[in-house]
């Protein structure tokens, strides 16, 4: 057991650099000037090429890159050109928003994807067919599509939800939720599909093993049988591609946060692209991509604890 | 890729089994509607946006300044923006350009996944190792994420972003087609063609590549709709995409930005996209729904039962009486049994007859396919695939399980009957330890406290031959040996102190020296605790060593009936005889051969006549005139037309030996 976390957080450590390796120079294979971008249309060369070297843009890539990488892995993720600020204090404070709203949307796609899940495997017949039907749908929506109906049918008719905006949990629940609740309905109708036909193929398969019969056999109740046995053995399959519906689900965070005016991570990175901040955005890719690697690390831990058998490894 | 988890597991988990017919299956999907609507969906779009500029209404760039935010109307059949341009031109201009765009990224990931999945998947070693890690870490990246910085970079340059996002997505087409290239890799035919030196590039495409071919074009269609979404998405959001030329992303922009004054500018918009990404959607859900699947059917009986064909279920004993005296537990009379859905709905199980003494034991034998599980299983109510009793009636102690509720037969289930299965490692739920199973029967069939039921749970694996009790206990099925699960299923089973054990091919599957121990234990414990038993199996020595009563199954149909030394020493079928011929520790002398061999034929080819007909030597004309009915006394029935003469001479025959270890060839 602690082997095993050893080497995943050993295994964690190379993927974090290479893929802020491969960023950087996906950065640089790119032309661009940053410069003369920053100087507006009316610079003369003299003014682009003074502030380039000032950038330090002029050394070679390989230089850059030492110096970026060399500062990284001290948490120095660099200072943004538009902003003056730390790239890394300037990720740090848009990440609660961000980390929030892809929380609350993973709870809402676990809770409403596993009970739909269960219910089309369980009951079958036209109601499988009925939430298979309306699943293939929610997964046709497109998210920012969702979002603007939402907004003006919940908060603007009906002024229930708040339309834009973001309240930190520390101003209470109440206020937490209110804002966040239709970014993440947004988000949990595409997203939940996948929960929702991985969660019935799974429970499929679990109802055609032999044990279902036997503790049958035994007197067990059908809710029992269902609810302790079905699931804990559904969850497994099911948790191992959660990983891959949260990167899923980062993706819809980024334009949902535009849309619904959050100050998280996505809504940083859109300003990154807008004002060619590359230090932003590369300080985001990372803040991601470490996202991503815990999440998996988590769920790989919640399969550990789930299936005896993957316990021996 | 990050679009579609789904698919791209359950793809790659049966890969290697799934193999696609290619026209066959094309002309199977193209009769079914989904398809139809679907496909006609995407046809209709790509069409029109072709010749958007002969049949749109007007130019997507003209405005009418007098006419903005307008309603449907004559002129502007799905109304006009806020510049009073027509939607619905700008729809049928808009609507290739991201499909042509999306499709992009998902070339190129098939482009590079497909040739690099063979690959590492077929070559295996170092570089699967290396792919492998680079897989992994290109799974961890945030593709969005990705391609907006790439957007900061590169000033949204759409074509860089596109190429970026299509080598990202690419590592979930290599996944899919490693492990299916894995699963095939050491099939027999691929042996044989590498034996037969046929170069590695010909084995992939021949041999290989057809059997992913079906998870791929799934794994397209999804990552296709979900693209699209994602470019809408990047237009929604004015990245990369000209706001000259209409498309649907960008459409929807500006329809939300009056979604106050004039929200109906969002319908036509939402409308096309959904519809788009939905026919993807169909389209991959119909191309799964044919893949050939190993899904078994479900095993959780329903809520509310079946109902039996109205008038067929007779009340007990309707066939004839119990002899005064005779304490029988279970009566079976005439019951027939219906998987529906399979076969067509014809019975499996056709006027099946028994009864069973208390306290006694009764063997079910034939062959795979003769139907004695299901007969078993019909006895506990546990059915697979929602089967039913569609006819006769199974009578416990007077009682017509058919009356009885779903809720009622599961309190009779584990306390009066109970039942154990052919394959121990697959009857225990793997998540759990023994003693958390063990509790949960014995806590199923009345309230037990803790420490009792612990108690409980210590004494049966006792009874079962279980000296380690504690280390059992803490097991979980993974750890025990066939032997010892066996033992912990049949503790289970005896939680509830049943009355009845069926007990499924018990040894079946278990190891030469380790069935005699389980026949034994069954033995002691009928003994100690005056169980009755039914016994399915295929192994006449089995039945020979254990068993009370005998029944011979084939093809559906209760052959032969009778005490087990009546059967074995004087079998009155030809098909009895068969089996004991198989059976050489029971059979001294095989001096007329009654079979020309075969196997059990499968229930759409049963005959009107005697089903064993086609492979019995001494069959007659009268034998296929109709069906054979069961003749004989009561508790010794054969159903052969030569069955009377049989009774009235005897062919005794010399039972050699008895034990486990005689079995008939499978």
């Amino acid at each position: 057991m602690g082997r095993f976390l050893g080497q995943r957080v050993a295994l964690a450590i190379p993927t974090v650099l290479v893929v802020a390796t491969i960023t950087f120079f996906l950065m640089q294979i790119i032309p661009s000037s940053p410069a003369s971008f920053l100087l507006g249309a009316g610079a003369t060369q003299e003014q682009v090429a003074s502030l380039t070297h000032q950038l330090g843009l002029d050394r070679p890539v390989l230089v850059q890159y030492a110096d970026w990488i060399g500062r990284a892995v001290r948490g120095d993720l660099g200072i943004s050109f538009v902003s003056n600020a730390s790239a890394g204090s300037t990720v740090m404070r848009a990440l609660p928003v961000t980390l929030s709203l892809a929380f609350l949307t993973l709870a809402m796609t676990i809770v409403f994807g596993v009970a739909l899940g269960m219910l089309a495997a369980v009951r079958g017949g036209w109601l499988d067919r009925l939430i298979q039907g309306l699943n293939s749908l929610g997964m046709a929506v497109p998210s920012f599509w969702l979002a603007v109906l939402l907004v003006w049918l919940l908060a603007i008719r009906i002024r229930f939800f708040y339309a834009t905006g973001y309240a930190p949990l520390s101003d209470g629940p109440e206020e937490w939720i209110l804002h966040l609740f239709l970014p993440a309905l947004a988000l949990t109708v595409g997203a939940m599909g996948q929960i929702m036909y991985q969660t019935r193929a799974a429970a499929l398969e679990v109802l055609g093993r032999d044990y279902i019969r036997t503790l049958q056999a035994a007197g067990l109740s059908r809710r029992r049988i269902i609810f302790k046995h079905v699931l804990r053995n559904a969850a497994i399959p099911v948790t191992m591609v959660l990983g891959m519906t949260f990167v899923f689900l980062l993706g819809g965070v980024v334009v949902i946060e535009m849309i619904f005016a959050l100050p998280g991570m996505g809504y940083l990175m859109l300003q990154a692209v807008n004002t060619h901040d590359l230090a932003v955005a590369q300080a985001a890719v990372v803040a991601f991509t470490i996202l991503v690697i815990l999440v998996n690390l988590l769920t790989d831990l919640f399969v550990l604890w789930l299936d005896p058998r993957a316990r021996r490894r | 890729m990050s679009v579609a988890p789904t698919t791209l597991d359950e793809a790659s988990r049966g890969a290697g089994r799934r193999r696609l017919p290619g026209l066959q299956a094309v002309r199977t999907l193209l009769k079914r509607p989904t398809v139809c609507l679907g496909l006609g969906w995407l046809v209709l779009v790509v069409v029109t946006s072709l010749l958007a500029t002969v049949i749109a209404p007007h130019d997507p760039l003209e405005q009418d300044l007098a006419n903005t935010l307008a309603l449907p109307s004559w002129t502007y059949l799905l109304g006009t923006d806020e510049l009073g341009r027509d939607i619905l031109s700008r729809l049928l201009y808009g609507g290739g350009s991201l499909m042509v765009v999306a499709l992009v990224p998902v070339g190129l990931s098939f482009l590079i996944g497909i040739p690099v999945g063979l690959y590492v998947g077929y070559a295996g070693g170092w570089f699967d190792t290396a792919s492998g890690f680079v897989v992994n870490v290109m799974f961890a990246m945030p593709a969005i994420v990705i391609v907006l910085a790439v957007a900061a970079a590169s000033n949204n340059n759409l074509v860089v972003m596109l190429v970026v996002l299509g080598i990202l997505g690419s590592s979930g087409v290599v996944r899919l087609v490693r492990a299916s290239t894995l699963a095939t890799r050491d099939l027999l035919y691929v042996d044989a063609a590498r034996v037969a030196a046929i170069p590695p590039g010909r084995i992939l495409l021949r041999h290989i590549l057809p059997n992913v071919a079906g998870p791929l074009i799934v794994q397209g269609f999804i990552m296709y709709g979900g693209v699209f979404l994602f470019v809408n998405a990047l237009a929604f959001l004015s990245l990369g995409f000209s706001p000259e030329k209409p498309n649907w992303g960008q459409m929807t922009q500006d329809a939300s930005a009056h979604i106050s004054d004039a929200p109906w500018l969002m319908v036509p918009v939402g409308v096309m996209i959904i519809l788009t990404v939905l026919s993807l959607n169909m389209l991959g859900a119909a191309v799964t729904s044919i893949l050939p699947s190993t899904q078994r059917p479900s095993l959780l009986v329903p809520r509310r039962r079946a109902k039996a064909a109205p008038g067929s279920a007779s009340p007990a004993g309707d066939a004839d009486p119990a002899p005064a005296g005779d304490d029988v537990l279970l009566v079976l009379a005439d019951v027939s049994i219906v998987l529906p859905g399979v076969h067509d709905d014809r019975p499996l199980v056709e006027e099946a007859t028994l009864r069973v003494p208390r306290g006694t034991t009764l063997g079910l034998v034939g062959e795979s396919g003769s139907g004695k599980t299901l007969t078993a299983l019909a006895v506990i109510g546990l059915l697979p695939a929602s089967g039913s009793v569609s006819a006769g009636s199974v009578v416990l102690e007077g009682q017509d399980l058919a009356a009885l509720s779903a809720g009622q037969l599961q309190r009779l289930r584990g306390s009066r009957i109970a039942l154990v299965s052919q394959e121990p490692m697959m009857a225990l739920d793997p998540c759990f330890t023994v003693r958390s199973q063990l509790t949960e029967a014995v806590r199923a069939h009345g309230r037990v406290s803790r420490g009792a039921a612990r108690e409980r749970v210590s004494t049966l694996l006792r009874q079962v031959g279980i000296a380690d009790v504690e280390r059992v206990c803490r097991s979980f099925p993974h750890q025990l040996s066939g032997g010892m699960a066996q033992r912990v299923a049949i503790a289970m089973a005896l939680a509830g102190e049943p009355e009845l054990l069926v007990a499924d091919e018990p040894t079946t599957a278990l190891d030469v020296t380790v069935q005699g121990e389980i026949l034994d234990l069954l033995r002691s414990l009928q003994h100690d605790l005056g169980m009755t038993i039914v016994l399915v199996s295929h192994a006449l020595g089995v039945v020979a060593d254990l068993c009370d009563q005998v029944a011979v199954m084939y093809a559906g149909q209760i052959v032969e009936v009778g005490a087990v030394d009546e059967v074995l020493l004087q079998p009155a079928h030809p098909y009895t005889r068969v089996l004991l011929e198989a059976t050489p520790a029971l059979y001294a002398e095989s001096d007329d051969l009654c079979s020309v061999g075969g196997s059990v034929p499968p229930p759409d080819s049963w005959p009107a006549g005697c089903r064993f007909a086609d492979r019995c030597l001494i069959a007659e004309v009268v034998c296929r005139a109709g069906a054979v009915p069961m003749v004989g006394r009561a508790g010794r029935e054969s159903r052969c037309t030569k069955a009377p003469e049989s009774f009235a001479q005897g062919t005794p025959r010399e039972l050699v030996c008895d034990g486990p270890e005689a079995e008939v060839p499978a």
